[in-house]
């Protein structure tokens, strides 16, 4: 070591990155070194003092962080277990599946959304009744009705709106997310490859231009409860003050009966229901139109009434 | 690792991570944000962590900073620049100079935090981080320049720099109080 003490030295010393000989060669000098030792005990009261700023500055992660990366992760989980039913190929779905569900979609009665009071959806209601009444049988034969799609509670319904909430948040944050997952960005594209995967006849155009929303992708999504759903996101044209950009998410789930008369999608179907969980970060609001089960999720709470009026709007429109 | 044992794992060490994104971002709703993509994608890539002594608690520190700055270059916000680091050797007192000397029995320790969080919030992010994994976790160079992936060389410079900025406030601090020595 050069004979001169330089600060760089005192320095490495102080933070104990000298090797034991060194170390011991400047405890020597500084033993007749005044203001080399003072230097080191400024230095060494420096730090104690720039720790203890940066420990008051933030001494605890906020109360429900905590709770909402336990949520989002549970949902990650849950998503990489279930990646089966996402289409292989990118931008395509399964033709001939897609092709039979369409069929099959075609045969069932389309209804227009949002019109005052809803006509009973008969095939639904018969849909129901069957799963109702083999629950039944099954119960006196002592077989297990596990297997069945039993009636889902309300929770179920919660349970859809906590991950919608929390994978808004995922994807919302996380660029490389959006990448993997929408790997339809052309939104005239969306709406019709959208409607055969999840086997319905038609989707809605959904244009949020004139609230100042821009399409950013959408694709498949495993939203709990259905086998299939699909994801739509758009993102605003201005930042906001933070300098992110706040998103909207619109989730799409075929409804084929699985939510019961007590959930808030069957009360009052074309109507916008506020979806509360204890573990949500967003504010959900979903409907029904009897074919198709929307999720709709804002990072701007405030956002969320003109998204329902504009997609109701729109809804109404297919 | 089961997302259980990554929770039981990872968790404890929240807090410490919000402190990081906090110096980082700025502003608590960002840096909650970090603090969750930063878990997130430690649970993806759990199964790479391996224990090397000194805890799970790098590891996501790393796992921060990356994602940071990812954020940083995605938001297409001004770039951080390319330290000056013959400028920063340029700026260090001259090897044969010990320092600045004043009247430390004099300077009262305790009313220079305003001074200090002042001069700390001025830092460029990576200084910030450098000083809390230095003065609060307790980091050896190594192990900070794991975290930030820069090389040694560079942490020591980062280092060396925002120190030597927060003794400059002191100084100017005691100069004013008339506590300078001679």
């Amino acid at each position: 070591m050069d004979e001169r003490l330089t600060i760089q030295d005192l320095r490495r010393y102080l933070d104990g990155e000298l090797d034991p000989d060194a170390a011991r060669l400047i405890e020597r000098r500084l033993d007749g070194d005044e203001p080399a030792r003072q230097f080191v005990e400024a230095e060494r009261r420096l730090r104690d003092r720039v720790g203890r700023i940066m420990i008051d500055s933030a001494p605890a992660a906020p109360a429900a962080l905590e709770q909402r990366i336990r949520t989002a992760l549970a949902a990650e989980s849950r998503d990489a277990a279930a990646p089966a039913a996402a289409p292989a190929v990118a931008g395509r779905i399964e033709p001939d599946l897609a092709a039979a569900s369409a069929a099959a979609a075609a045969a069932r009665p389309q209804r227009s959304v949002f019109e005052g009071p809803s006509r009973a959806n008969i095939y639904a209601v018969a849909a129901t009744l069957a799963i109702i009444a083999g629950a039944i049988l099954f119960g006196i034969f002592g077989r297990s009705i596990d297997e069945q799609a039993a009636p889902p509670a309300v929770s179920d319904v919660v349970d859809s709106a906590e991950f919608v909430s929390a994978e808004h948040t995922r994807c919302a944050t996380s660029d490389e997310r959006q990448a993997r997952k929408f790997q339809m960005t052309a939104q005239e594209q969306v709406a019709a490859e959208m409607a055969a995967y999840l086997g319905v006849a038609a989707l809605p155009d959904i244009d949020l231009s004139a609230l100042g929303y821009a399409f950013v992708g959408g694709g498949p999504c495993m939203v709990p409860h259905a086998i299939r759903s699909a994801h739509l996101m758009y993102r605003r044209d201005a930042a906001g003050e933070n300098g992110l950009y706040p998103m909207i998410s619109v989730f799409m789930v075929p409804d084929q009966g699985q939510f019961d008369a007590n959930t808030p999608l069957s009360q009052a179907p074309g109507t916008w229901q506020s979806c509360d969980g204890a573990a949500m970060e967003h504010k959900v609001l979903c409907a029904s139109d009897g074919q198709v089960a929307y999720f709709i999720c804002c990072c701007l709470n405030e956002d969320l009434p003109r998204l329902a009026e504009a997609l109701k709007e729109q809804i109404g429109r297919r | 690792m089961d997302r259980l044992e990554f929770e039981d794992l990872a968790l404890p060490h929240l807090d410490a991570m919000f402190r990081m994104a906090m110096q980082l971002a700025r502003h608590p709703d960002e840096a909650a944000d970090l603090v969750q993509e930063t878990y997130l994608k430690a649970l993806r890539f759990a199964e790479r962590y391996e224990e090397q002594g000194g805890g799970i608690r790098p590891w996501l520190f790393k796992i921060l900073h990356n994602v940071f700055y990812t954020r940083l270059a995605q938001a297409r916000r001004h770039a951080a620049p390319v330290e000056n680091l013959a400028q920063a050797e340029a700026d260090d007192p001259a090897p044969d100079e010990p320092g600045p000397a004043w009247n430390l029995a004099s300077l009262d320790w305790e009313h220079v935090d305003d001074r200090l969080k002042a001069a700390i919030a001025e830092l460029k992010p990576e200084y910030r981080s450098v000083l809390l994994l230095w003065g609060v976790e307790g980091l050896k160079y190594r192990e900070i320049a794991t975290i930030q992936e820069v090389p040694i060389g560079t942490i020591m410079s980062r280092l060396h720099r925002a120190r030597s900025i927060l003794m400059e406030q002191l100084a100017d601090l005691a100069e004013e109080k008339g506590l300078r020595g001679g």
